[in-house]
Parts: structure tokens; sequence; C-alpha cells
């Protein structure tokens, strides 16, 4: 691979000069973070962004519960500064520690509280982004709510550096929950655990993190106190006085099943877990070209992973399955070599619980195709996105 | 148009579905703002097959379609200022699918708000957004405008309740973007960017909403001040405690006296502000986040703080609150609302400016705010039959959306852009931005004829 033209701006307008010299020399342009996750392959006309150095926090602004800050903060980084100051910003994907916030909004990553706390564009409010029409447009501010307008800021989230980079961010934050607790529950497998899991979002508990994993995916968490079987992870958070009363409903709910719970109250060995499953998820992602994302019906998972999980071992002999049950979302991590069947058994099985592959590619909806290929254009008109000139 | 197109448009849908009358024009020329402008024609689809022959029509003429429900809008942005096709949707009203277990609805664009709630609480449930104009608006228009209500500062507005939607291009051709999952397969969220886009991008035939279910406990506060500026500052206080209401609504003394003279509740005629404050969760949690709010509001002077004892109060309560934008009318003849946002600390700054833009126009104007988002909604009150005052009323409403924007605010925060707005646009956005807006339009609407010319001027 060659990676000989890797450039870090130091301001905005560096940024800017990067890009405009991009369109006019016909080079390709990336974030550095994909060199790690999606191992593509270059050549010497490709520039590689780095948004190290633009990793400022500019204002935190205490009245309006906002932050503005620079797009290569460290997204991880960027969670802990706040919490020690008493905010919350509730996004929390795989690649929290390694990539930034740039790269975590514009391939919208999806965070493990996506069911609880919504996705990404409930909590940017304003950006300044470079075009990759080489403009340099400022948009939204400190305004939750705000229909000025069409929304090109809900555009750019999940754009997959088509359109351009955006480079500074204003975040609606929270206020960091009173109390925090992790349970961990065994099961014997991962139907009953996802089984559980629905129960559990119709319960009125409103858990932050709701996941189930495979056998498989509890080594994620490396945790000598955790028996390897089928996992439910939930994370509870909020108030102090209905904690204990969250805790008990959720006992209940996996009483029936026999499932043993471990549950975590100490804040330094809750981070520990989840820095840990953080960890390991990306590690995995960064080996595999084969993960297969998905979504599926609440109501249909229980027999769709079951199926998955028995079926798929015949095509890869190991394998981690993750789900997000809040939202019906997961991925399936290849944890070695793949047969030729993997991908054409894994659609047989969604189809048949009219489950859907998550395919990373964008511009895709049927129908859509010159609307999309237009707003590319409006965006990109050189064509200088790596990824936008293969999706069109 | 003439005769042979609306001849043609008559093979496409029952004829009893196509008004052409001088009449029933006029019916179809306003919204809920002073705004008119008078449709060609208007047209009552009642299958998608219908709106996308339509739509194939009036792309290969040219015609202007501008798509509505209940007209309930109030940024001009349903106003057929250019003629052709009002798009009526209302006869599309069906709730075609209600699944609890997976938390999904899917409902035709004409469906009432109201109505579906309706259909949905006695099972535990509900759609989150609740506009004001609940009873009447459709779930298209709210769509369509992106619209908020009360609940947005605890469960956000429309564009987070919509999974995904069967749409019509202008073109014609019919495509289904999201899906009933909770999850949008791709990334790139056209779905979403399809909320607020105020009719320009395409017709929306069949939509897929998030639904949640109710909480098991709430609390709603009535909180009384003298000052307008101590309940501003409570607003920013209580987040600042860390609690998240569901509502933070806030109404000033004209709009205390207009419900108390509608509803007669014995709310306090001579406080200058007033907060209606709800929380909601676990039963336990309840108490906690009452006995913090109530501190943060002694702290700020306030002068009554009542906890709604029964469902009943509660109701009451919010029938004040829903009803006080038609209870101006005992005040004066004609209203007109604008809808600005500010960051919520600068709330205090723009409601003193309205307090001397009242004064120095002479003009009664009422303050309704969703406070906790910091969205102000003016309620500028005078007589329409008064063209001096009219003129006063749009140079009053210019200087608050300058004062807005001043603030680091914006022109809207849930009515969108449509005509009303259209001329300050250019106040909040670079060129740049404005330019790529515009691409972006003439990308799903080469032609223009979608709702032509709202937001902003697009040309062909």
């Amino acid at each position: 691979m060659v990676v000989n033209n890797i450039v870090a701006p130091e301001d905005n307008k560096e940024l800017q000069v990067i890009i405009r010299k991009a369109i006019s020399d016909k080079e390709k342009l990336l974030l550095k973070e994909n060199l790690e996750l999606n191992a593509p392959v270059l050549d010497e006309k490709t520039v590689v962004l780095d948004l190290v150095n633009l990793n400022k926090i500019i204002e935190l602004d205490k009245d309006n519960f906002t932050v503005t800050v620079e797009g290569g903060i460290n997204f991880l980084e960027l969670q802990t500064l706040l919490a020690e100051k008493g905010f919350y910003f509730p996004m929390d994907t795989y690649a929290s520690g390694h990539a930034s916030l740039s790269y975590n909004v514009l391939h919208a990553l999806p965070s493990y509280s996506l069911g609880e706390y919504g996705n990404y564009r409930e909590y940017v409010l304003g950006i300044e982004a470079v075009l990759f029409n080489g403009d340099l447009i400022n948009i939204g501010g400190k305004n939750i709510k705000n229909v000025s307008g069409l929304d090109i800021i809900g555009l750019m989230i999940g754009s997959q550096e088509s359109f351009g980079i955006i480079n500074n961010f204003t975040l609606r934050l929270l206020p960091l929950p009173e109390e925090k607790q992790v349970v961990i529950c065994n099961f014997k497998d991962i139907k009953t655990a996802q089984e559980a899991a629905l129960q559990l979002t119709n319960k009125g508990i409103s858990p932050a993190k709701l996941l189930v994993v495979n056998t498989s995916g509890a080594q994620l968490l490396e945790n000598t106190k955790i028996t390897k079987s089928p996992l439910l992870i939930v994370e509870l958070e909020g108030f102090k006085a209905s904690m204990q009363r969250r805790v008990d409903m959720l006992q209940e709910i996996v009483m029936p099943y026999g499932a043993p719970c471990l549950i975590m109250t100490d804040n330094t060995e809750i981070k520990e877990v989840w820095n840990k499953f953080r960890e390991n998820q990306y590690q995995l992602l960064s080996k595999t070209a084969d993960l297969i994302s998905f979504s599926g019906f609440y109501t249909k998972l229980p027999e769709m992973l079951t199926e998955l999980d028995r079926e798929l071992v015949k095509h890869c002999p190991a394998f981690t399955i993750i789900i997000n049950s809040l939202i019906g979302s997961g991925m399936i991590i290849p944890l070695g070599k793949v047969g030729s069947d993997w991908h054409e058994e894994t659609s047989k099985i969604m189809d048949e619980y009219q489950g859907k592959s998550l395919d990373k590619k964008s511009f895709k909806e049927p129908g859509m195709g010159i609307v999309q290929a237009r707003l590319k254009a409006a965006f990109d008109p050189a064509n200088i996105s790596f990824f936008g000139g293969e999706k069109v | 148009m003439n005769s042979k197109q609306i001849n043609y448009l008559k093979t496409i849908v029952d004829p009893k579905n196509i008004c052409t009358t001088k009449e029933e024009l006029l019916v179809y020329e306003y919204d809920a703002t002073l705004l008119k402008g008078a449709p060609e024609v208007i047209v009552f689809p009642e299958t998608t097959e219908q709106v996308s022959r339509i739509l194939t029509y009036a792309f290969q003429e040219n015609i202007p379609v501008t798509t509505r429900g209940a007209g309930t809008n109030l940024s001009g942005g349903t106003i057929p200022d250019q003629g052709g096709i009002a798009f009526v949707l209302t006869k599309m009203n069906k709730v075609l699918e209600i699944d609890f277990e997976n938390r999904v609805v899917v409902v035709e664009p004409g469906t009432i708000n109201q109505e579906l709630q309706d259909m949905l609480t006695p099972h535990g449930y509900y759609y989150p957004p609740d506009p004001a104009s609940m009873k009447a608006c459709t779930i298209g228009g709210n769509v369509g405008e992106c619209s908020g209500g009360p609940r947005c500062l605890k469960y956000g507005v429309t564009r987070d309740y919509i999974l995904g939607m069967e749409m019509v291009l202008s073109t014609g051709e019919v495509v289904v973007i999201g899906s009933k999952q909770q999850v949008n397969p791709d990334p790139l969220d056209i779905v979403k960017f399809m909320v607020g886009s105020e009719g320009t991008l395409g017709v929306f035939t069949k939509l897929f909403l998030k639904i949640k279910k109710v909480s098991e406990a709430k609390k709603t506060m009535l909180c009384t001040f003298d000052s307008v500026k101590d309940a501003s500052r409570t607003v920013a206080n209580i987040v600042r405690e860390g609690i998240v209401p569901t509502t933070l609504e806030l109404m000033d003394n004209l709009l205390i006296n207009c419900a108390e003279d509608f509803i007669g509740l014995g709310l306090d005629r001579t406080a200058d502000a007033l907060l209606l404050i709800e929380v909601d969760g676990l039963k336990e949690e309840l108490d906690g986040q009452v006995e913090v709010i109530k501190k943060v509001c002694e702290k700020n002077n306030v002068k009554g703080f009542k906890i709604a004892q029964s469902a009943k109060e509660v109701d009451q309560l919010w029938t004040a609150r829903r009803t006080v934008i038609g209870a101006v009318a005992r005040k004066r003849p004609s209203y007109s609302m604008q809808d600005v946002t500010v960051p919520r600390n600068k709330l205090p700054d723009i409601v003193e400016e309205i307090v001397n833009i009242s004064e120095k126009y002479n003009l009664p104007i009422g303050v309704l705010a969703h406070a906790g988002d910091g969205n102000l909604h003016p309620l500028v009150l005078f007589d329409e039959r008064n063209k001096e005052e009219v003129e006063k009323v749009h140079e009053a409403e210019f200087l608050i959306c300058k004062k807005a924007l001043s603030l680091g605010g914006t022109l809207s925060g849930e009515h969108g852009i449509g005509l009303l707005k259209k001329p300050f646009l250019d106040q909040e956005f670079a060129p740049e931005v404005l330019n790529l807006k515009r691409k972006i339009m003439l990308a799903f609407d080469s032609k223009n004829i979608l709702n032509p010319d709202k937001i902003l001027e697009v040309g062909k």
C-alpha cells in the first residue's frame, strides 16, 4: 500500500487549501482512520487527511449545554474531558478510542446507546465544513431546534466523506447521569438472551445500552468473572432514586431464564469493561473485510440470530455476533477466513426473517439514482472523494 | 392551466376529487399566515398511483404543484402562489399498520396527528411530536415542516421519529427510502433529510413512524414569576441542575390573561410570566426532580409554585396552553405568530427586545415559548383590515428575526421558511450555502415544479 501523502492541516484555512489543491490536481481524498478500518487500496495521487492537529475544544458553554470543538479531537478523549466537567455526550462507538469526532460523525458509526439517546443529528447543532467543491461553510449554531431551509447538517452526517470534511462541531450536551450500573447476564443461548432483551425494552427501564453477544462475543470482555456464553449486557443510567428498581425489574425478567448476572456499580470498573469491549471490537473489525452489518424486527431477531449462529459456522469456524437490541441492529464479525458462501448464506437467512443487510456503500436507494448522482455533483463536482467515486 | 390539462387530471382521479370553481379555489388560497395565492385547480388524490400519475403529468407540462394537508402551516409554505395544482392529501388519511411490538406505525400522510395519538394511547404508546395544532394538522404536514411541540425538549422533533417513507419524486417515480426497522440501512440519511423539506423535494405517500411507550409517571408544575427575565433564567438553570424536563413552556402576562379569559382556570393574572414544567419517568425519580426545580424557581424569585394534583388539573393546564393561540382573538381580530429560536441563555435578551418592539410599534405582542428549546412564538396582535397596522406587523417581525439572528439564533425552530421568511434567509446563510441548497433542490426536482420557489428562489 502506498501511503506517502499524509497531510495534517493546522487550521481550517489550511484544510480548505488542501481540498482546493486536490480539486485542481484531480487527487482523491480520504481520512486517515480509513487506513485501519477500511483497508483501501491507495495510489500516489491519493491524499490522506490526518485531522490530528485540529483537536481543540473551542468553547464549553455551560449555560446552553453545548461544546464547540474541532473535528480532529479523539472521540473518547472528548467524552472523558466533558465528563470531568459534569457534561455528557452520549454517543459511544467501537472506534471511540481510535477515531476522530469527524470520522465517527461522517461515517455515522453506530453508537451503543443509539436506541436510548438517538442519533448524531440530535447532537450536532452546528458545523463548519470544507466541501469537496472547495467552499468553507458554516451552518447552525447553539440552537436545539432549527428548520431554516434544508437540513444540510443531516445530509453531511453519514455521508462517508463523499461530500466534504466537517472540521468544527457545535454539539448538544446532556447532564451527566447521577448513577450508572452495568449488568451482565449469562444465557444458555443467543435466542433467550435476545428474548430477554426484547422484554426489557418493553418494561420502561430505558437502558442506555442493551447489547447481546454470542459465545464468541463474550471474549470481547476478557473478564475472568464472566463465564463464556451468550451475554446480555445492560447499562443502566439515570437518577439514583430509581436505580434499584430498574435493577430489580431486570433481574425479574432474566430470572425465568436461569441467567446468572454480574452487577457492576463501580464507575472505574464500568469504564474498564467498556474500554475492553470497544477496543476488542475495533481490533476485530480492523482485521476483517467480511463484516456483515444488519438490522431486523425486534420480534423476529431471536429466531434470526439463532439461525445465523447455527448455520454460519458451516462457512466460518468462529465469528462474533454483536446486537444492539435497542434498535434491532448488529454485526457479524468473522474471526478467520470465510467460505465462499458466507455472504450468500447470511442474506438467505436474513431474507427469511425480513432482516436487512446494511450495506456500507452509500447512494443505493432504488429509484434515487439520478437524484443521488446530482446530489454528489453538487457537493463534489470534481469527484475528489476517495469513496464517492465508487458509489455513484 | 388550460381546460385540456384540467380535463386530463379528471382521467386520473375521480372528477369529484377535482375542484375548479372560484369559491372552491378561494378556500385553498391561504394557510395559517396572512399570505394568499390562489391555485388553478384543487386535486384530492386517494392513492399513491394517482399521486404518481399526476406528478408525471405535471412534470411533463411544467405545472406547479403545491402539496398540503390541513393547511395549518405557519410560514406560507402551502400557499399556491404560482397557481397550478393545490395537491391536498387529506383523503389519504388511513393508519395502515400499528405494530406495537416492533414500535412502528405506517400511516398515509393525511392522517391527523391527534387521531393517531388516540389510537395509541389506550395501548400505552404515543407518537412524541405534538404540535399545538395536533387536533387538525396532518402527519404529512408535520414531516414536511419537521414539526416540534412542547415535548421536543426531552423527546426530540419529527425528524427523530421518521424511520422511512414511500415518496413520489417530481418525475412521478415512486421510491421507498428507509424501512420499518429502527435503523436506516443507508448511513447517508436521505429519510431524515426529507423531513423539513417543506414539500419541495417529493410528495410523501406513506410514512413509517417510530412510537414510544408512555412513561410510568409524570408531574406537572405551574410556576409564576413577576418578571419574564426571572422565568427565563429559571429555564437555563433547571437544565444546568441536571434535569431535562419533558416540557418547559413559557407564557407572558398578555397570554396568561388571554388564557384566563378563555378558560378561567384561576391563573394569576398579575404574573408577568408563567412556566409550565413537566417531568416524566419512573415514579421514584420524580419527587427529587420536582424538589430541585422548586429550589431553582425559588432562587429566581418565583411568585407561585404549584404541582398539579390530579389528571384533570394537568389536562386543564395543557388545555390552557394549547388553546391560548386561539384565545388571543378576544384581544384583537388578527394575529401573526413568529417562530425564532435562540440559544437558551439568550431568552431574556430576545424577550426584552420583543417588549421594546411592541412599545415602538404600539402593537401588543404576546410571548409564548418552548423555553427549554429557546424556541419562541411571539404573537403579534393587530387588525388585518388596518393596512397601516399590517405594515407595522411586518416591520416588527423583521426586527424580531434580526434580533434572533444577532443573538446566534435561527429564523425557524419548527415552522419552516416557506414564503414568509424567504426574504430573510440570506441573513442567516452565506451565498455559497444558499447556492448549495438551490443545487440540492434541483437535484430532486430539476424543473422546480414542487412547491416552487418556497424556502428560496430556485429557478429552472
